[in-house]
This record gives C-alpha cells, structure tokens and sequence, in this order.
C-alpha cells in the first residue's frame, strides 16, 4: 500500500476521522492531499498537515468539483448527527452528490465512511456485513441506511469503485463521543454502566479505522463491497470505560438498568425531574436566599434521579446498544482488505490517555 | 498640524472590532478612509461608522491621509507599507510585521529613507498591567528573574473574514506566529533577547497549533511558554523573582497579583476595566502623537522585526528534527 504522490479527497477533514485520516495520509504516506473544509473556524487541527485546503460543502455539488480536480481517490467521511434535515442533506443528499462529482472528475474510488448504526441498536448474537440493515426512526442511522444504498446504486455502470466501511464505535485523541464525552460525564459523576457494564465492546481506535480506510483505498474488492471493522480486542462496557475512570482516579462507574431506563413510566419520572432541575439550573445565579435554595433543590433532584437510577447522558438507542451481548466477525475484512489492527488496545489506551492529559480535558 | 488623517487598510474583524471604535476615541486623528479591494465589504463599514472615503489602493487616497493602519494579512504588508511610505505617508502595521524578518528588515529600511514614522501593533504593550509589570521588573524592585511559566490556549475562535491564520500559502506559521507572537514580544521587551531556547511544536509539515517553549537566560533564569489552539489551557503569566513575584490572565488588561516584601495584593490599575478598544486607542494615540511630536513609537519596527526573526528560529529549529516513523496524535509536539 503506498499513496505517496497520490492525490486523494478528504471530505470531513476538520473531524475526527477524517483530521487524522489527512495526518496519517500526508506525514506518513507522503500522499497529495486535497482537504474540504466546510467550517474554517474547525480546522485548527487540521491546518498542521501540508493538505491543500479546500472551502466546500458536501450539501453543494458544485463546490466539490474544484476539489477532486487531478484526485484519483475520495475518502468520504463527512457526516452529520444531527436533527432529520441535517441528516438527510450530509449524510444522504451530501453522499450522492461526492459520488456525482466523483463520477464527473473520473475519480478511480469512494471510500464512503458508513457506520455500524446501519444494523440498528439491537443486534443477532454474532454479526457479519449480511447482518440486515434496520430502519428505526432514528435520522442518524436511517440516513446512514440510505446513504449505503445511494452508494450502492453508483456500483452499477459507473466507473467509480464505492468502498463502504462500517466502523464500531471510534474512540482515541479527539473522539468526542466515545473518549471525551464519556470522561467529562464521569468527572461529574453523570456517566453510567448500562446493566452493570456487561454488555459487548467492539469498540475501534481511530488510528486502526484510518489503516483500513488506507487499505479501503488500494485494495482489489468489489465496488460496493461493505467492511465491518473494529479493534479485534472484544471486552465489556465496563472493562472499556473503566479504563477511563482510572485515568481520573475513579474506582467504579455506577450503572443503570435498561429495563427500568427504557420503561415509559421510569422514564417520564426522570424527565419531569429533569425539568425541573433544569427550572433551578436557570436560577442558580440570583441573590441569597434563593440562590441556596437553588443549590438545594438541584443537589435534591440529582440524588433522587440517581435513586431512581435511570439518569443518563443516553437516549434510547444507547441504553439499548450499551446493553447487547454479540460477536463480530472481522474476516471479510482481514481476508478482503488484510486488515490488521495496528495499535492494540493497550498502546492506544496509552496513547489515548497522554493525549488527554496533553490537551487539559483531564488533569 | 490638525489631527492625523487616518485610513485603514484591510477591513477584516480587527479594524471593525479595535481599529475603527479606537479612532472614534482618539482625538488627535481623524478617520477619513477605508481602503481594501474588496469594495463591498468597505463600503458597508463606511456606511456604518460615517467614514466619507472608500478606495482599493492606497495609492487613491495618499494626498488624503497622512497615515494607515496596516490591518491586511501579513503577507501584503511589505508591498502596502512601502507603497505608502513612498507617498510620505505614516504606517501603523498589525502584528505580525510581515512574513519574514527579511520583509520587516525591508520595511523598516523603507521608513528609515522616507523619515517616516513606522510602527506596530502589538497592542498588549498598551495593556496597564505590562506597563506596571515592565516598570516594576525595570526599576529592580523585584530583583533579578528566577523562572516563569506562560500559558496561552483557547480551542481557535477568532471570527477572521479570512482565515488567513489557518492557512500555510498565507502565513509561515501557526499559533505562535499570530497568537503567541504578542506574549513573546512581551518577555523580548521585559528581558531582551534569550541566550538560548527549545522549541517543539505539533506541526505536521503545515502551522503549528501547539507549542512548548523554554527561553534560558543568560543569568540562569528561564520562562516556559505552552501555547494552543486546540485545548483550554491556564491563559496565565506567573513570572517568580528573587524578591517578589507578578502575575496576571493572558487577557486581563487592568489588574496585576504582585507578591513584594511579604504581601500578596491584586492591583487594580485601570477602571473601568479595560477592551481590546481601549488599547488600540492607546495604540492609535501613541502613534499619532509620535507623528505629531516627532518622536519614536511605543513599538518601532525594529522591535517588530525583532520577535518575527525570533519566531523565524524557532521554526528554524523545529525543521531540524528527525520525523518520528509514525505520526504522532494530534496535539503532541515532538
């Protein structure tokens, strides 16, 4: 595998994967990179590679045409997890129109950056690439759905090869959701185990994803042949997160209960409770005596959300998702892509963990 | 002669939020034009802040200034300020001076021939707290400097029009050219020129948005400077002595924690607090008094050119480094 003086795309490339898809491509693989960048004011990261930054927005196609002039491959990782509308206008709308544009500038491949969440929350006891695609209601994971098949409807007479992966769940330097948001939750205590941790992690260091993006890009697979990847390291919820509650002095994580935290009754408690915690967070600054008694009633309502032990920085899909015990096979990708994990668990906790403290998200 | 008859080059978010209100605030120059090439977004400022002339160069307005305000990015400032001076006019030139030591060399030899006054922007100088904290270190009250520690991060968030300080065809670097450059001109002025130093930075062939710097003096004392774009970090400067020690937040204009003769006091030097206008209408009168009275500026563009060439070496150093074989995680500087 070798992109050195190749032209690639970036599309995403002040995000998370897409950021260190472009450090890994330029430092190490001494490849040409044009990077999109849709917010200016995000690609502070981004800004330290020797990319060509390009302003675009995967939204409109026309702004992509200048960006994929001389690439022969388009990583494509822009995405959003937002409302339905945002949803729908990046993930599925944005999707068609790089692959337009691709097919328009005689792009060799898209490597379109799809997500486990086209299987849906609740998952079979072992799951593959011909585990079926579930529509839930939920815009983030139907959109990537959609988005797959948009994909999938490029593969027939077009000379662009799509490559769909469906990475896990991406932690490492810079994951918002799976590294940082978990540890500034813990610090205040409102992070949870769901059903005491036991459910299965097959979570995915984002340095091991970008390997098999950079094989994705190279690799003899059909056009629109789809890749499940994780680290390979399967463990528990609670093995994973504790990792993180050690690197800020925590012993334990409390837990919460699907069951009762998706039960319509627990949960109707919990959000009038959360209401009116919200009621006293809005008068935290008044004057004394009621500032105290703010203090009060919001000490109050958070010991007797955590009684009622459904409070949770998680919707549904979470709860469920963090409680699923399953295996997932990994060999269409060892055998398609030779996939290999290239920094086990333990060195990326490390490396994970020197970037935290680096970056003063932990002390 | 009447006050200075200003105009501004450039029109990005520093001449709308500090340039433009201070020269509202200063009585001894008048804003008589907005000069940038693009026409639009100039005569929406005019508009709004009743600025009678709008042009594309400098050369269509020189027999109607007698000085600018530099506040394009530093890559045309060179070609603008000589443009200028050539016309006899003043030139008060945003930090970085230019890209290179050898343009802001060029440009102070361009002042130099045209007697003409050349300054620069590094507004912090006019901050009440480095006057007290230069005064207090000058005067030897303190004693003699044992170590420092500065802290200068925020996640980036400066609302340019641009971006310019994002991009490597427009400047040569990152967080430390135009962010960390107005401490570093700080400690230069504070205790001249380090004998030696270490720089690190998280560049990865593209600008840097992290940095460690140790500047060693000659003395023995030293400063450690941590700089980011990326993460929050303590925004402070904490500066020990061998009888006291001073200490402020990165952007605390007015107040100054000094430690002296056994007391730990907060001194608050200015009131109301002060904004980034009121130090660039300190700037501004600075410079419009240096023109008026024949005098030099607060900040001269020796001094300008000084911490550009300073930063210049460190880059220097930095591109000395062997690569590590794999990249290394983001923000980490090797």
């Amino acid at each position: 595998m070798t992109y050195a003086g190749k032209r690639v795309l970036v599309t995403g490339a002040t995000g998370f994967v897409g950021g260190r898809l472009v450090e890994r491509l330029t430092f190490e693989q001494r490849a040409e990179v044009n990077a999109l960048v849709h917010v200016w004011k995000n690609a502070a990261w981004l800004s330290r590679c020797p990319a060509t930054l390009i302003e675009g927005d995967v939204t409109r196609e026309a702004s992509l045409a200048p960006a994929m002039i001389g690439a022969e491959i388009v990583f494509h990782c822009a995405a959003s997890g937002g409302d339905r509308a945002a949803c729908w206008a990046v993930n599925v709308d944005g999707t068609a129109n790089v692959l337009r544009a691709a097919q328009g500038a005689g792009i060799r491949r898209v490597v379109y950056l799809s997500s486990i969440a086209v299987h849906g929350p609740r998952l079979p006891a072992r799951v593959d690439e011909t585990t079926p695609l579930v529509r839930t209601g939920v815009p983030y994971g139907d959109s990537k759905i959609e988005a797959e098949e948009v994909a999938g409807s490029f593969t027939r007479g077009r000379s662009v090869q799509v490559v769909i992966l469906r990475p896990t769940y991406v932690w490492g330097p810079r994951s918002r959701w799976y590294t940082i948001e978990p540890i500034q939750q813990m610090r205040r205590n409102a992070w949870r185990l769901v059903d005491g941790g036991r459910g299965s992690c097959h979570a995915l260091y984002v340095d091991n994803l970008v390997e098999a993006m950079l094989l994705a890009g190279q690799a003899d697979v059909d056009s629109g042949e789809a890749f499940i990847l994780s680290d390979g390291e399967p463990c528990t919820w609670k093995e994973f997160f504790q990792h993180y509650a050690r690197m800020i002095g925590f012993s334990t994580v409390p837990s919460i209960s699907s069951r009762r935290a998706l039960h319509p009754a627990w949960k109707m408690a919990d959000g009038l409770l959360g209401r009116v915690q919200d009621w006293f967070e809005k008068r935290r600054a008044g004057v004394e005596p009621f500032r105290f008694a703010s203090r009060v009633g919001r000490y109050s309502i958070r010991r007797t959300r955590g009684v009622l032990g459904v409070a949770a920085p998680f919707v549904n899909w979470d709860i469920i998702k963090y409680g699923q015990r399953y295996d997932l096979d990994l060999s269409r990708a060892r055998a398609r892509l030779g996939y290999r994990p290239i920094v086990p668990r333990s060195e990326a906790m490390r490396l994970t963990e020197e970037w935290l403290r680096d970056q003063r998200v932990i002390a | 002669m009447g006050p200075v008859r200003l105009g501004i080059v450039g029109c990005g978010a520093v001449a709308e939020m500090a340039h433009i209100p201070a020269a509202q605030q200063v009585e001894e120059v008048r804003m008589v034009a907005l000069i940038d090439t693009d026409r639009a977004r100039a005569d929406s400022l005019a508009a709004r802040h009743a600025i009678p002339l709008v042009a594309a160069g400098v050369e269509d307005v020189a027999e109607e200034v007698d000085a600018v305000i530099l506040a394009t990015p530093p890559h045309v400032r060179c070609h603008i300020a000589r443009q200028a001076l050539e016309r006899g006019l003043h030139v008060l030139c945003e930090k970085p001076m230019a890209n290179t030591s050898d343009e802001c060399r060029q440009m102070v030899e361009m002042a130099r021939s045209a007697q003409r006054t050349l300054a620069v922007g590094h507004t912090y100088r006019f901050f009440p707290n480095r006057i007290r904290s230069r005064a207090l270190i000058q005067g030897g009250e303190l004693g003699s400097l044992i170590s420092g520690k500065i802290e200068q991060g925020d996640p980036f968030s400066w609302p340019s029009h641009t971006f310019y300080t994002l991009k490597k065809d427009w400047v040569p670097g990152g967080v430390l050219f135009n962010e960390g450059i107005h401490l570093l001109d700080m400690l230069l002025w504070w205790f001249g020129t380090p004998s030696s130093f270490e720089y690190r930075d998280d560049s990865l062939g593209g600008l840097e948005s992290n940095v460690h710097l140790s500047l060693s003096y000659a003395d023995g004392s030293a400063v450690s400077f941590r700089l980011s774009r990326t993460s929050r970090l303590a925004n402070r400067v904490e500066l020990q002595f061998r009888q006291g020690a001073i200490s402020f937040p990165v952007y605390d204009m007015g107040t100054l924690g000094l430690a002296m003769n056994g007391k730990l006091e907060t001194l608050v030097l200015q009131e109301p607090t002060w904004d980034f206008v009121r130090a660039a209408a300190a700037q501004l009168r600075n410079f419009s008094l240096s023109i008026l009275q024949g005098r030099p500026p607060a900040v001269t563009g020796e001094e300008g050119l000084a911490v550009v060439a300073f930063i210049e070496a460190c880059y220097a150093r930095s591109a000395e480094r062997s690569r590590p074989a794999r990249t290394p995680s983001p923000g980490l500087t090797w």
